[in-house]
Formats: C-alpha cells, sequence, structure tokens
C-alpha cells in the first residue's frame, strides 16, 4: 500500500463515485509528527449507486455457480458450476472498488476542524473539552485538510469552493483561530494532497466524486501552494484527463498524479516554482488503451500497477524510464493491492481456467501454485505446481477467454487465484511470481495498514467467504476461509492488522437491513456478526454505504437510513464487544471519525446549526454539541 | 493544410463558422488568403477522398470524387472522408508597435489605441474606411477607404501616430491587402467573396501596388479570381494565385505583371480543386489537386516549368513549411505522409516516406520552423492527434493523443513547443465548443478545455508563451475569451460582454497584451494581460469595425 495516496483509489468508468476501502495511517502520519496515531474513517459513499446497479444486479446474472457458503480452502467442499466457463463467466463483472469516494478525514492532536460552507466560517472543537471557536474563511469553505503544527497547536487549510481560494488557519493551543492567509486555487478544486512536512498543499480535483460530468471537463488543473518562506505562493499546473488518486513520494519532493493519460508528475521544488516534469505513459498505445484501469504506486515512486478492467495481466511501470512490463497472468484480473512496504503486489484473479482433467480431479485441493510458467508457452502451460493443478493458458494468456488446453478442453477452475508480484524483480521477470489457488471465489483484496494478511473477498457475487491469506515471506502462505453468514461488501483491516471490520449486505428479507462483522485476523478465533438497524451496504442507486473508522482496539460502524434511522456502533478490539449508539440526526458523509489523543470517536450530523456527537471511547459517554455551525464536512 | 504565415510569428486564426464549415462540405477552400507578411504562404481547398493503394492512374482533371484504384495495399480499402481547410478561412489582426487600430466605417474614422495606457486617438480617414493593414517593422498602417477608393496611411513616429499627407488611390472593390517584407510595397487586391464566384463577370482581375517610398500607386491586372497574394522574402515580386495559374508581379520602380506561370496543363482545370503555395524565394509554387495522387511543381520564373510528381495514393493534404525547405503530403489511404524536399531534388520514389500505424491522418499542419508536423483527420469524427517529429536525430518520432473530441483544425504555437486544437463536442457533451492544448515536444498530458461558446478565434504571441482562444456563441449570447498559458496549460476564462467582432482577437507584443474588439455601437475592445490574465475593458468609442493595426 503505499505511503501516501491521497483520495481516491482506482477510478473505473463504470464505477464512478463507488466509494471503497481505506488507506489507513499514512495520511495521518505525516500530519502528526511522530506518527503517534494511527485511525482512519472510511466513508461509503454512493458506491454502487454510481455504478448504476446494485452488487446483487452484478451478481445476478453471473457466476451462477458461485460457492455455497460453507466452503474451506482446504476442504474442498465448495463446488463451483463448470457450466459457467466458456465465455469468461462472471469475469466480465467488475467487483465493486468501495473505498473510492471516501476521504480520509484526520484529526489534528485533540483538534477537529469543521467547515460551514453556508456561513462561510471554520469551527475548531476540542475534542477534550468540547468547546468550540470559530473563523471566517473565504466564500463557500468546502474542503479541508490538516497540516503539520507545534506541538498543542493546529493548522487546517481549507478550499473555499465560491471564491476560488484556500485559507490557511492556525490554532494555538488554547483553541484561539488565525487566519493566516489566503492563496488562489483553481476553480473545482475538490481535494487535498499535503507533504508530510507539511511545505505544499496541493489542491486538486478528484474527478471521482463529481456526479455526470460533462466529458469535456478533463478537470485537469491542480493549484500548487507552497507554504513556505515568508511569502507564499500558489502556481496553477494542467495534469492528465480526470485526475483519480494523487501520490507524494517519501522525500516530499515528487507529486504523482494518476489520470486517464498516465502518470504526471510533478517536481516540486525547481527554483522556476513546482512544474510538470514529465508524463509517463501507462500503455504503448495510449491513444487507443481505454480500459478503465486502477493504479498503485510505490511509496518511493519508483514503480507503478497497473491493472485494467477485464485485462489478464499487470503493467508494472518503471518510473524513472517510463519503461512498461506487462505480467500476463491466468485470468482477468479483477483487483490490485500493494503491500504497505512496498514489497509484494497482489493481484487477484477471480476466474481462470484450467485443463479439464485437473478440474475434475483436483477441484477442492488448494495450495500455493509455485512459480509461474514460461510466458506464453503454447497457451497450455501448467502453471500451479500444486494446488488445483494445470491452469490452463499460463502466463502467456492475455485474455480472459484462455485458449489452448488438449481434449476435452479447459474448464473454470472452482476458485480463485491469489497472485504475489514480487516489486523488486517483476518488471526484469515478469514470468516469475508466485500464485496461490484457493477453492474460493474472490475477486477483491484488502492488505491493510500492515499487509501482513490479505483480505480476500467478494462483492461482485453474493458470497459470505472471507479468506485470510498470510503474506508473510518467511513462513508458509497460511490461509484459512471465514463464513460471515451474509454476503460480504467490503474489508477493512484495523491499522494493526489483528482485525478486520467487514460490511455486510443482508439478502432482501432479512430482519436487519445491515450488518457487520469484526473478525479477528491475528487470531483463529470466530468472529462477531452484528446486525445494524439501518444498511450497511447501498441497497440502491444514490445510496450511501456505512461509515467505517478503525484504529488498533476501536472501530466505528455508523449507518443511517437517510431519515430516522441512525446508529453507530462502537467496537472494542480484541474483545469484540459491540455497543449501539442512537444519533438524533442524519450523519454527514465524511465527518466521523476517532481521535485517539482526546479519546474520543465522533459523528458529525446534518443539523441546521451544527451538531456533533462525542463517544468516549472507554465510558461510552456521548456527548453532542448542538447549535453552533457544524453543518459541513468534518476534517481534521 | 496550410496556414497564412503572418507578420511577426502572431498568428490570428479566425474559425467564425466553424460549426457550419464542419458540416458543408464545400468549405470554403478558395478562402484562404489573409492579408499575408512577409513570406506569406497561400492556402487552398484540399476535399477529396481518398482511396487506398490508387497506384497511379488517378486524372489531373478529375473533380475530386473517390478514386476506384485498389492496388498495392492489403487489407480492406480505407476510405477517408474529404478534409476541410478550416485553417485557412482566418483573419488576421495585427498590430504596429504598443497600438491596435481599428477602423470605422460608419463615422469615416480610425482609432489607434496606445495598449500600454488604453488612451484612445481618433483620426479622420477617408470616405467608409474599411480594411486595415500595419506596414512591417512597425512603421505604420494602411486603411481602404471603401468609398473613396483610397488608402489613408498612419505613420509611427517615436511614441506618436500621425498621418501621413499622400493621396494614394486604389481599384475599386479592393479588400485585402499584401505587404512586403521591407515595407515598401503595399498591394490592394479583391478577395472574390464566395456569394460572387459564380459570376462569370466579377474577376477581380484588378490589384493596386502602393510604392510608400514613392508614394504613388498602380494598378495592375492579373488573373481571374485572385484567391491569394503573397511578395517574396527579398520584396523584388510579388505573386497573385489566380484561376488562370500564377501572375507574377515584378515589384521595384515601375512594378508589372511580368508573368502568367501555368499551374496546369489542362486550361479547364477547376481551379477549385486546387491547393496552390509559393515558396518564400518566389521559386516555386507547389499545387496539390483535390483527389489526385500527384502534386506539381512550377518553376515561377518560366512559362513551362511545371513538373508532376506521382505518389502512389491520393494526396489529401500538402503543407510547406515556412523556410520553403520541406512539403509534407498526407496519403492516408496508404497511412503515410510523404516528405517532400523543396524544391525537389529526385524522382518521386526517392522522397522519404513515414509510416503512421492505426492512424488515419489526412490532414498536415506543420509548425512554423518546421519542426513538427502535426496530423489528423477532420473529414470525420476522429479525435486523434499525431505529432510526427521532425527535428534533426529524432528519427522521426511518433506519439498520438486523444483528444477525447473530434479535431477539425490545429494550428502550433510559434517555437513547436505546443498547438491548440479546435474541436466539436464530444459526444454525449452539454458543452457548447471544444478546444485543446497539447504540448507537443515532451510528453505531457493535453489540456481539454469544454467552452459554452464555439471557439472562434485563435491568437499565439511571438514567443510561443501565451494563446488567447475566442469564444463566442450568438444565439446563447455567451461570449469570451480563454488566456491559456502555453507552458503549463493554465487556461483563465475572461466573460466579455458583447460579441468578439470577426478577425479581431491579436496580440499586442510591446504590451504583452492580448485583445478581443468587440462589435458594440459604440465600439468596444477588451485587452487581457497575458501574464496575469487580468482584463480591461474600453467601451464606448469607436471601434466597431474590424480591428487592425
Amino acid at each position: 500500500m503505499p505511503a501516501r495516496a491521497f483520495a481516491s483509489k482506482a477510478r473505473f468508468a463504470r464505477c464512478r463515485g463507488v466509494a471503497r476501502r481505506l488507506h489507513l495511517a499514512p495520511a495521518e502520519e505525516h500530519v502528526q509528527s511522530g506518527a503517534r496515531l494511527v485511525y482512519a474513517v472510511l466513508w461509503m459513499l454512493a458506491a454502487v449507486s454510481a455504478c448504476g446497479m446494485s452488487a446483487d444486479d452484478l451478481a445476478a446474472d453471473n457466476h451462477k455457480g458461485a460457492p455455497e457458503p460453507s466452503g474451506n480452502a482446504t476442504a474442498g467442499t465448495t463446488s463451483i458450476n463448470p457450466g459457467v466457463g466458456g465465455s469468461g463467466g462472471s469475469a466480465a463483472v467488475p467487483e465493486v472498488e468501495a473505498d473510492r469516494a471516501f476521504r480520509i478525514p484526520v484529526v489534528s492532536g485533540h483538534w477537529v476542524w469543521t467547515a460551514n460552507p453556508k456561513s462561510g466560517r471554520v469551527a475548531l472543537i476540542d475534542a477534550e473539552k468540547f468547546t468550540v471557536k470559530t473563523a471566517l474563511a473565504g466564500a463557500e469553505p468546502t474542503y479541508l485538510a490538516a497540516l503539520p503544527a507545534d506541538d498543542g497547536g493546529s493548522r487546517a487549510i481549507v478550499i473555499n469552493n465560491v471564491s476560488h481560494d484556500a485559507t490557511l488557519l492556525s490554532a494555538d493551543s488554547a483553541g484561539e483561530i488565525a487566519v493566516t492567509l489566503s492563496l488562489p486555487v483553481h476553480v473545482g478544486a475538490n481535494a487535498w494532497a499535503i507533504t508530510a512536512d507539511g511545505r505544499f498543499a496541493v489542491a486538486w480535483t478528484d474527478a471521482g466524486v463529481i456526479q455526470n460530468p460533462d466529458p469535456s471537463e478533463g478537470f485537469q488543473d491542480i493549484t500548487v501552494l507552497d507554504l513556505s518562506g515568508a511569502a507564499p505562493r500558489s502556481k496553477r499546473l494542467s495534469v492528465g484527463y480526470r485526475p483519480a488518486r494523487v501520490f507524494v513520494d517519501d522525500d516530499d519532493r515528487h507529486l504523482y498524479i494518476v489520470t486517464d493519460a498516465g502518470i504526471d508528475v510533478v517536481d516540486l521544488e525547481p527554483s522556476e516554482g513546482p512544474v510538470v516534469a514529465r508524463e509517463i505513459a501507462l500503455s504503448k498505445d495510449p491513444a487507443n488503451d481505454t480500459a478503465p484501469r486502477e493504479v498503485e504506486m510505490t511509496p518511493d515512486g519508483a514503480m507503478a500497477f497497473v491493472r485494467r478492467e477485464g485485462k489478464a495481466f499487470v503493467t508494472v511501470v518503471d518510473v524513472a524510464s517510463g519503461e512498461l512490463t506487462d505480467v500476463n497472468l491466468p485470468g482477468v484480473v479483477t483487483d490490485l493491492d500493494l503491500s504497505r512496504d512496498a514489497s509484494m503486489a497482489v493481484a487477484i484473479v477471480r476466474e481462470y481456467f484450467v485443463a479439464a482433467e485437473s478440474a475434475a480431479a483436483g477441484a477442492g485441493n488448494s495450495g500455493d501454485g509455485g512459480s509461474a510458467g514460461e510466458q506464453g508457452v503454447g497457451g497450455g502451460a501448467e502453471l500451479a505446481s500444486g494446488g488445483v493443478g494445470g491452469l490452463v493458458g499460463g502466463a502467456g494468456g492475455a485474455d480472459s477467454t484462455a485458449q489452448g488446453g488438449e481434449s476435452p478442453g479447459p474448464r473454470l477452475a472452482p476458485g480463485s487465484l491469489a497472485v504475489m508480484l514480487p516489486v523488486a524483480t517483476i518488471a526484469r521477470q515478469p514470468t516469475s511470481f508466485q500464485t496461490v489457488a484457493i477453492d474460493e471465489v474472490f475477486g477483491s483484496v484488502e492488505l491493510g495498514p500492515q499487509g501482513d494478511t490479505a483480505l480476500l473477498y467478494s462483492n461482485a457475487i453474493p458470497s459470505s467467504h472471507l479468506t485470510l491469506l498470510g503474506l508473510a515471506q518467511d513462513a508458509a502462505r497460511g490461509r484459512r476461509t471465514v463464513d460471515l453468514k451474509v454476503p460480504i461488501f467490503s474489508a477493512f483491516a484495523s491499522t494493526d492488522g489483528a482485525h478486520a471490520v467487514v460490511l455486510l449486505r443482508p439478502p432482501p428479507g432479512s430482519k436487519q437491513p445491515g450488518a457487520f462483522a469484526v473478525v479477528p485476523v491475528a487470531k483463529n478465533l470466530p468472529p462477531k456478526i452484528q446486525g445494524t438497524l439501518a444498511p450497511t451496504a447501498p441497497a440502491k442507486a444514490g445510496d450511501a454505504a456505512a461509515l467505517v473508522a478503525v484504529t488498533d482496539d476501536r472501530a466505528l460502524v455508523t449507518v443511517s437510513d437517510g431519515a430516522s434511522a441512525n446508529y453507530t456502533y462502537m467496537i472494542r478490539m480484541p474483545e469484540l464487544t459491540v455497543d449501539q449508539f442512537s444519533l438524533d440526526s442524519v450523519p454527514l458523509p465524511q465527518a466521523s471519525g476517532i481521535v485517539p489523543e482526546a479519546n474520543q470517536a465522533f459523528v458529525a450530523q446534518r443539523h441546521p446549526e451544527g451538531r456533533i456527537t462525542f463517544i468516549d471511547l472507554e465510558t461510552k459517554e456521548l456527548h453532542t454539541l448542538t447549535g453552533f455551525e457544524l453543518s459541513a464536512g468534518v476534517s481534521k | 493544410m496550410h496556414r497564412e504565415l503572418l507578420s511577426g510569428s502572431v498568428l490570428v486564426v479566425l474559425l467564425a463558422v466553424l460549426g457550419a464549415a464542419c458540416s458543408s462540405a464545400d468549405a470554403s477552400p478558395t478562402a484562404g488568403s489573409a492579408d499575408g507578411g512577409p513570406g506569406a504562404a497561400q492556402g487552398s481547398g484540399a476535399d477529396g477522398a481518398v482511396n487506398p493503394g490508387a497506384g497511379g492512374g488517378s486524372s489531373n482533371t478529375g473533380g475530386g470524387g473517390p478514386s476506384s484504384g485498389m492496388g498495392g495495399g492489403a487489407g480492406a480499402p480505407i476510405v477517408v472522408p474529404p478534409e476541410k481547410e478550416l485553417e485557412a478561412s482566418f483573419l488576421a489582426p495585427v498590430t504596429t508597435g504598443k497600438y491596435v487600430f481599428s477602423a470605422n466605417p460608419e463615422s469615416g474614422r480610425v482609432a489607434v489605441i496606445d495598449a500600454t495606457t488604453y488612451a484612445v486617438k481618433l483620426f479622420n480617414a477617408g470616405f467608409r474606411p474599411t480594411y486595415l493593414t500595419a506596414i512591417p517593422d512597425g512603421r505604420g498602417a494602411l486603411v481602404i477607404n471603401d468609398q473613396s477608393h483610397d488608402v489613408t496611411w498612419f505613420e509611427l513616429s517615436g511614441d506618436d501616430v500621425k498621418l501621413v499627407d499622400a493621396a494614394l488611390a486604389v481599384h475599386v472593390g479592393a479588400n485585402a491587402w499584401a505587404t512586403s517584407p521591407d515595407g515598401r510595397f503595399a498591394i490592394a487586391w479583391t478577395r472574390t467573396e464566395k456569394e460572387q464566384m459564380a459570376d462569370p463577370t466579377a474577376g477581380s482581375q484588378t490589384i493596386t501596388v502602393l510604392d510608400l517610398r514613392e508614394r504613388t500607386s498602380k494598378a495592375l491586372t492579373v488573373g481571374f479570381h485572385p484567391s491569394a497574394v503573397v511578395v517574396d522574402d527579398r520584396s523584388r515580386r510579388a505573386f497573385v494565385v489566380t484561376d488562370d495559374g500564377v501572375s507574377v508581379v515584378e515589384l521595384g520602380d515601375d512594378p508589372e505583371v511580368s508573368l502568367l506561370a501555368p499551374v496546369s496543363e489542362d486550361p479547364l482545370e477547376d481551379a477549385g480543386t486546387r491547393d496552390v503555395s509559393v515558396l518564400p524565394d518566389g521559386s516555386y509554387a507547389v499545387v496539390r489537386l483535390e483527389g489526385s495522387s500527384k502534386f506539381r511543381i512550377v518553376d515561377l520564373s518560366r512559362d513551362d516549368g511545371l513538373r508532376a510528381y506521382e505518389l502512389g495514393a491520393p494526396i489529401t493534404d500538402l503543407d510547406l513549411s515556412r523556410d520553403g525547405k520541406l512539403a509534407v503530403a498526407a496519403l492516408p489511404g496508404v497511412r503515410q505522409v510523404v516528405i517532400v524536399p523543396m524544391p525537389p531534388t529526385g524522382d518521386a520514389p526517392s522522397f522519404e516516406r513515414v509510416s503512421i500505424p492505426g492512424e488515419i491522418t489526412s490532414s498536415v499542419s506543420l509548425s512554423d520552423d518546421s519542426e513538427l508536423a502535426l496530423l489528423f483527420q477532420n473529414g470525420d469524427d476522429n479525435s486523434h492527434l499525431t505529432v510526427l517529429d521532425l527535428r534533426e536525430g529524432r528519427s522521426r518520432a511518433l506519439h498520438t493523443v486523444d483528444l477525447k473530441g473530434p479535431v477539425k483544425a490545429v494550428f502550433a504555437a510559434p517555437g513547436a513547443a505546443s498547438a491548440i486544437t479546435f474541436q466539436t463536442p464530444i459526444t454525449g457533451s452539454r458543452k457548447s465548443g471544444l478546444f485543446s492544448g497539447v504540448p507537443t515536444l515532451v510528453s505531457r498530458a493535453a489540456k481539454i478545455v469544454g467552452t459554452d461558446a464555439q471557439p472562434k478565434a485563435l491568437a499565439f504571441d511571438q514567443a510561443g508563451a501565451y494563446a488567447l482562444v475566442t469564444v463566442g456563441d450568438e444565439k446563447t449570447s455567451v461570449h469570451g475569451v480563454y488566456r491559456v498559458r502555453l507552458d503549463t496549460m493554465q487556461e483563465d476564462f475572461v466573460e466579455l460582454a458583447s460579441p468578439p467582432a470577426p478577425g479581431a482577437t491579436g496580440i499586442v507584443e510591446d504590451a504583452a497584451r492580448g485583445f478581443v474588439a468587440q462589435s458594440h455601437p459604440e465600439g468596444r475592445i477588451t485587452f487581457v494581460d497575458l501574464e496575469t490574465a487580468r482584463a480591461h475593458t474600453i467601451t464606448g468609442f469607436e471601434l466597431a469595425a474590424r480591428i487592425d493595426q
């Protein structure tokens, strides 16, 4: 997982606006010197809505042989209907990128910043004392980000949506706010990327969160604010069409902006001011390569990994040289994630084919696949040395419908593949990687901040199975599959990787409209399944998903039906106890989180005069502030 | 595809009827002349369907219909819709020093605006002063008085502008200018308006040569329907491209027509199917014939200097470099462009061919110094722009960018580091117009800009650092101008209170400001600071006419 990835992850045209998974600690670490806090807030906005269909819809006609939720990776009891093979089966149905649209509200120490676009004010709340101070910003302050600050104080910067500028705010240890300066930003800026040292704040436009944009709107402007020195400066630059993600490298020197056109590399520190130093194409034929794609980058900005929707390969990009290497995999790659230490990229192949006899004989036997075969060998190379047997198409197949194989022809394998791509060597040795075949169908992967265990699941089919796959190099790749009883929508690892919070999608007719599970990862203990009084996964287009915040030992799941059913659930880990709290009003999007320094969780809510509820992480005591200007999104 | 080269390196392009022209099959190929400055090259039509591998045998007398030739290439035939010469339809406002000149035919006055102070000075001219041009080297400006059939001459003297007391008559109907690079000669001529083309009596065959040194004027007769007038880079000869051929005018103390150089062996050939360009030194003309696989070279010193070169597939466009050293021909039927040294030193097989794999590129736009050939297709909806690097040591590198919306016209900025494309809106777009800023020498993303009105005009500054893109829509009353920083492709929109006037977008280099004159009963002009994009509008004086300088 890249260290500092800002805003949305992959952008897939068909799933624009889909909220998805969290990128946890790093964003906080660069804000909090000393990296003392790790927390996160996940907001699953309007996720499936942007796809124009629910996950049920997505799954309805596909993968008819989806496993009953009783399988186990080693038991071989999972049954797959081989009849769905041939044309690629459900490979055409993309996994829902549930971490798409969330931002990560960050809290500066015990302070919570919030902006009110209507009043033009920004409020600073002391989460320990519950005091509030406000200050006037520009016209319609909306998008906040925290900046590093001296001990005890706090700094934030907010984009003013109407005046097209950004206001820098500083607070002393008493919470007194001073408006430091204002700098112009481009029209439509709605996101921030901040360097760890706080020198540069980059306003950009996350196209993925804009509803129904005109195709001629490329959102190609970024504004780099240099906040250093006596005369902070603002400079506008243009990047590729429809920026989707922004990365800052470890040394705060370069910014990497993933767009439809490729990766724009912004050098932040040349003498003439920030410039777009170069653009790296992500394809050898960029003008004609229009498949939606997902890009991951290593923290040092040296390598990028590209997955394309519906394609059976991953492109490895050497950022320095621009060299592209396609790593061919046995089937369509449905998800891709990078470990936090950037040593490994994990690609998921939800469907692949095996030789008929192998499939017949070996269904249910999973195991490490070993090294890949030679690329493109005869179209029928046996890839895996163990487990499910021969993978048809080997590493040479570039399409989901693998070719080759002896009579009676290839058959759909009963499970899915997790492919471990070693970052250090994969560009030089594109056929050298490890494959783990598991008799479970999964299409999504979540590595979490620690990256020791991959959380494997699918939300393209109604599957209740969560597979935990160990990734440690020095140990056998242990794995186990947990049945969570209810189909999975998305999964999130706790910051220490010891637990996972999994949002579930109860089937129609369920007594509870929503549910989530808390899954021990580090220990083989049973999960806690918790029904909720409001949906956790979007039921239809336009609905929002639950908001999730996770630390090592606490998690907060906030749900709402958009009307009267508004609840937040506080989870204690490792006890796996869950406490339910009723909220007085509808929670605001992107406005919930945990303030470890104050030992509080918070949920900002929709209210004409502002409302925010704090929950003591120990005593569970509620403290609701109402009647001040807090009606906008909350940030740190 | 040809583009006028203007005095200085300021390029101004007017696509007043872009949308209409795009949907019209007869997109004004003969309207390609602007008031040219030194080395002005002439544009002409490029319509013509293409068929692949038309292996010889195409007729020079053809009317541009699709060839049925097969031969050569493998695979399915590539049928390319006719290209449209949109770049050729621009007019060219120019400035003199820090001044912008604006004529008002109704009042008989010419306004001179100091672009640094915004001070306005009014001069009485003749009867209906209408057609302005700048005199090269910042010497001043001339205006044709449409009703009194004479010229008013403005001279820059130090930091002042004054009228020159000289009676210079011009012929009736003069409506266009060409000037010699040394500023001694100005040639008033008559560009045949579209509606007059069918009138056999409207030959527009008179030109008037003004000798500004001797303060004399002399009328001469040239061929039928002049479409362009250029002066060679030594200011010795002028060339008038006409239906009959190229009329060669010897300038000097007693100007005279010395030669009519034929551009076709068939005197009945439809001149509307020809695209004639003159090399800057006046030595040769290059002729492309619509639908033909041949192009011709005409020696302008002789009356029998016509040669033809067979390229093996229909040539849909041919662009001549500003220095006249090479021409690039588009052969989309075989997915190639042909680079021809000028004048050709060998036979056609010796010409260098560059393959453009996977792309149909039927239009060519060369940068000023021939660093790049910008290849595209505007005869069909094609959003791709291919950049061919012609510089030494670049091995004819190619890269193609997808600009999302169909490309209609392409203009390289001075220095060739970037280009501006005018496009039609992307399918499904709610926008009325579209343009893009394209970095060309380095790999950077193109900036796609949807606009609420159609792009109408474009001006670059001489350094190629800034561009102005003027947009306007009479129906929606949306008018404005984009200031584009070409290094970062930052674009800033300045709303205009009234419709931009045709041909009235330009750059005042000495003031580092751009301007857009607008249609307004009392005159209106908006200046845009190129560095800051701040606008300053002057309203209420006589600026209702076409702006020039």
